[in-house]
């Protein structure tokens, strides 16, 4: 039991170590894909570091009618359940630290926490631009959450129909591609639900073209705009840390293959080249997903937003819901 | 992607290479004068400015032994830049006062004035040697 609760100190230690910096580097990677798609050269790749150091040598300016307590306490919370999610993702073929306390659904439920620890830190500083990007955060939560969980429940129902045990658990579903497990309504179905998922990621983490919440040109940052020093600089790194949970949970659910599955490499080597692999694919994810969309798009006014996602997203992630279920209920792929 | 025109085009340019020119150096260096006597050193080198479009209108030049002293160029300036020396009958021309709007050029019965491509005029003294053009 002592060795246990140890490996998991150590390893919620080390976890928090890499999201932060690997959230870092992301959103290096990030900017400097956005800008040569601007056809500029952009900062040096570890640009965030800087601004991060800056920010926290910078004083909190804490307004005068803000709820001082609520106000400070909504971006230690935003980090901290940031990092929390990535607890129990699995990272390449290294299992989830906290992976046996824990499954996709409280994933889902975990991901809502720092959008709304924003809410609570943007309608606690008084400011009326913060109350209107805290309402607008929470319709665009209210929007995206649907396709987001129509996606989870479709791959663990799948996994289920097909005999897979445990189908909720993370550690399964990475083991497990869903990919091999359909047939071809599925595959459809999966690929629809790839598109669908590729548009809640930049809704769930606030960026082009769903920054509605922050919109500097209408609301000068929104829910962000008291928020100064060192209390912006962990709504920052929380950003980043959400965006790596986010890019991990995409390739968890759609792209889970581990290079050690077709090439035979035993022990460092193998995890060394999983990791690898999976920085790989946490990038493309990042640079279709977050880059490519956030440069090739202006913002969507809130209305269109609830539209899209609600209307379009959602009728997307059904449809390949319903092809999920076709594809087991006709005995296509590996049904139990 | 009628619909989203911008994609195929952000795409083309994330492979291409970006339009910023990196003038004097790709990233900024820790300190300009450092920078420049690394330069003269030629230890580094300095990356060359844009190049100036056709009928660029940079300091002005002036060909003092073409001049004929007809005072045309001082009725025409807007920004009253020029002065003439009586002793040379010449005339003597405060680029930091020149608004670069070449009416003089035009104006100059015998065509010794001209703008050339030099802009780069940054200097700390207004009445320095580049500055004055006789």
């Amino acid at each position: 039991m002592i060795g246990m609760v140890t490996a998991a100190v150590v390893g919620c230690i080390g976890i928090t170590v890499y999201g932060l910096l690997f959230g870092l580097v992301l959103q290096g990677v990030d900017r400097k894909c956005a800008a040569r798609m601007q056809a500029r050269y952009g900062p040096p790749l570890h640009q965030p570091f800087i601004d991060i150091a800056k920010l926290l040598c910078k004083d909190n300016i804490i307004p005068k009618n803000a709820v001082t307590s609520v106000f400070n306490a909504a971006p230690v919370i935003a980090l901290a359940a940031s990092i929390t999610i990535l607890l129990y993702l699995p990272i390449g073929s290294l299992a989830p630290v906290l992976g046996g306390w824990g499954d996709i659904i409280l994933v889902l439920y975990l991901l809502t926490v720092p959008g709304l620890a924003m809410v609570a830190g943007g309608l606690a500083s008084g400011s009326p631009y913060a109350t209107v990007g805290s309402q607008r955060e929470m319709v665009t939560m209210i929007a995206y959450e649907m396709p987001l969980a129509i996606a989870i429940v479709a791959i663990a129902w799948r996994l289920y129909a097909a005999g897979v045990a445990d189908p909720f658990s993370l550690a399964t579903i990475a083991q497990t591609p869903v990919w091999s497990v359909v047939g071809i309504p599925g595959i459809i179905g999966m690929l629809l639900l790839m598109i669908a998922m590729a548009w809640v990621t930049p809704a769930e983490l606030s960026r082009v073209p769903c920054d509605t919440p922050e919109a500097e040109t209408e609301l000068c940052g929104g829910i962000l705009v008291e928020y100064s020093g060192k209390n912006l600089a962990l709504f920052t790194l929380s950003g980043a840390v959400k965006t790596v949970a986010m890019a991990t949970l995409a390739v968890v659910l759609f792209l889970p293959w581990n290079l050690t599955w077709f090439v035979p490499l035993a022990g460092a080597a193998g995890v060394a080249a999983d990791l690898a692999f999976f920085v790989l694919k946490v990038l493309f994810v990042v640079f279709f997903s977050v880059s490519l969309i956030r440069v090739g798009m202006a913002r969507f006014r809130i209305n269109h937003l609830v539209t899209f996602y609600w209307g379009y997203i959602t009728l997307i992630g059904v449809a390949g819901m319903v092809l999920l279920v076709l594809d087991a209920v006709l005995g296509m792929g590996v049904v139990a | 992607m009628s619909r989203l025109p911008a994609f195929p085009e952000v795409l083309r340019q994330f492979v291409t290479k970006p339009a910023t020119n990196l003038f004097p150096a790709r990233y900024l260096p820790k300190s300009i004068t450092g920078y420049l006597e690394k330069v003269a050193a030629g230890e580094a080198e300095i990356t060359p400015p844009v190049a100036t479009p056709e009928n660029f209108r940079g300091k002005i030049v002036y060909d003092r032994d073409a001049c004929i002293g007809c005072k045309l160029c001082i009725r025409v300036c807007p920004a009253n830049a020029i002065e003439f020396i009586p002793e040379t009958k010449t005339v003597r021309i405060f680029v930091t006062q020149c608004i670069f709007c070449s009416q003089c050029n035009d104006a100059c019965p015998v065509s010794c004035l001209h703008m050339s491509d030099d802009y780069m005029l940054a200097d700390t003294d207004r009445y320095s040697e580049n500055l004055i053009v006789e």
